[in-house]
């Protein structure tokens, strides 16, 4: 059964605000419905993802916005969760089980997602910049990446995030010498090469094809795959130089699709370190191993239009769901003018967990 | 007490163990009572301390300033704070292992001499 992507909704990041997580999706989840000719009572399905550690969200929710749908529930995976509920809901629409479900993603700045505590393989060096700062020594040695390479895909998406309203550094200008001239901290990493933890709210609503054709403009999931090779780095950490969940996530995912990496017109990335996007270009087989850095020179691919996590933020559950959001509005001509590309037929998302233990990649098409 | 209490007691003791199947001959790193290939139950048992340096990197942030590294020991991949004298693949030896107030496991690298 086919899948699509009615329509979505997004509430601007911040560094914090006064309102509760409940309350952030309450008023994305009552933007999504007023956009919709889906009815509020043909809702079946809501999915809360979040790394929050309140109780009950998705029942208390579902009561706040009056919705009594078959499952209501919160979903958990670290900074992969939104892509993760996306997966769910995806689940329970093509088994014939719901019609019709809203994902939405909510987080507070202070996360307890934005440290995996649990990995005690990584020592007292367990901030995510530790091992992200590993990837990059391992890619500058074996593929001759520099800093400038890494400067070039911060100053891209920063840009872009200038053209995002809705994005954390909307009003920062950030230009290249910033970058390079920017705060270490982790060697080679500085901090114009890290995302910032912050607070937002992003929903989609999911439907089945019979609901899709009320749909103005429906965007079609053809692929949705995600792979888990465990929580801690220890397990990942034989070869620095790729991402394997990355690889395996998506070369399914394109299988799924029938697709191969060049159809794909506009993609977003996790860019939750400059690194991580270089090997996302590598890992999802837009370009070969080693020539991730030259393949950002090249602009073939619209990426991280919306900013990426390096210009929008990082609000960990809601996160995968804006980076689905930002393709499905460029799919559907709907992104401001300022930032629409033009001819996009097929897009891709990838978010990716803890290292690159666990990535997911769906791939749509309009 | 569970696994990870019972190894950070022993590393008070300046002992560094994780559990071990008896079967297949195998560390478990992070520790599980029961081995993921053959379900046997575990015990613990010292980690080989001489590996083999895989990354290093320098750290800036306050409080973790210097030189650290993921190390492999036969198997076991354990992130730790570095000698600057070392250079990738090069040998190396846990020379010391300690638990924080954080909870976490301090493990310092040295360099073998040849």
């Amino acid at each position: 059964m086919k899948v699509a992507i009615d329509s979505v909704d997004t509430l601007g990041f911040e560094k914090s605000s006064d309102f509760s997580l409940s309350e952030l999706a309450c008023k994305s989840i009552i933007n999504i419905l007023k956009k919709t000719k889906i009815e509020k009572q043909e809702v079946d399905g809501l999915i809360v993802s979040t790394c929050s550690n309140e109780q009950y969200l998705g029942n208390i929710i579902s009561e706040m916005v009056g919705l009594n749908p078959k499952i209501s529930t919160k979903l958990e995976n670290l900074c992969n969760s939104g892509t993760s509920a996306i997966f769910l809901g995806y689940s329970l629409i093509a088994s014939g089980i719901c019609n019709s479900i809203i994902i939405t993603g909510i987080e507070k700045q202070y996360s307890p997602g934005n440290q995996l505590l649990w990995d005690i393989t990584r020592g007292v060096y367990d901030l995510p910049v530790h091992w992200a700062a590993l990837f990059a020594k391992a890619h500058f040695r074996n593929f001759n990446t520099c800093d400038e390479d890494l400067a070039l895909i911060s100053e891209k998406n920063h840009k872009n995030a200038n053209k995002n309203p809705n994005a954390l550094f909307y009003n920062k200008v950030f230009r290249f010498d910033d970058i390079i001239k920017s705060k270490k901290i982790v060697d080679p990493l500085k901090i114009l090469d890290c995302c910032y933890p912050c607070e937002g709210c992003s929903s989609l609503l999911l439907v089945s094809e019979k609901l899709a054709k009320r749909s103005e403009n429906p965007i079609w999931i053809k692929g949705i795959s995600q792979n888990n090779q465990g929580a801690s780095f220890a397990n990942i950490s034989f070869d620095l130089r790729s991402i394997a969940s990355t690889r395996i996530a998506s070369r399914e995912a394109f299988k799924q699709a029938k697709l191969k990496p060049s159809d794909i017109d506009i993609a977003e990335l996790h860019d939750a370190f400059t690194i991580l996007e270089v090997l996302a270009y590598e890992d999802i087989g837009f370009t070969e191993k080693g020539q991730g850095s030259k393949f950002v020179k090249q602009e073939r691919l619209y990426t991280n239009t919306r900013g990426g996590l390096l210009g929008c933020g990082h609000p960990v559950g809601a996160t995968g769901i804006d980076q689905t959001n930002e393709i499905v509005l460029q799919l559907q001509d709907k992104a401001p003018s300022i930032r629409q590309r033009k001819n996009c037929t097929r897009g891709l998302i990838h978010n990716m967990a803890a290292a690159g233990t666990s990535s997911t990649i769906i791939i749509v098409e309009k | 007490m569970n696994l990870k209490e019972k190894i950070f007691e022993k590393i008070e003791n300046g002992t560094f163990l994780s559990t071990f199947c008896p079967k297949c001959k195998k560390h478990m790193w992070p520790p599980s009572n029961n081995c993921k290939e053959c379900f046997t139950t575990t015990g613990l048992k010292d980690i080989y301390n001489e590996g083999i340096l895989l990354e290093k990197s320098y750290s800036h942030i306050v409080g973790q300033q210097g030189y650290f590294g993921i190390g492999d020991f036969s198997g076991i991949r354990i992130i730790g704070k570095l000698e600057s004298n070392i250079e990738i693949d090069e040998i190396i030896l846990i020379s010391k292992v300690k638990t924080n107030n954080n909870n976490k496991i301090l493990v310092e690298f040295k360099k073998i001499d040849n």
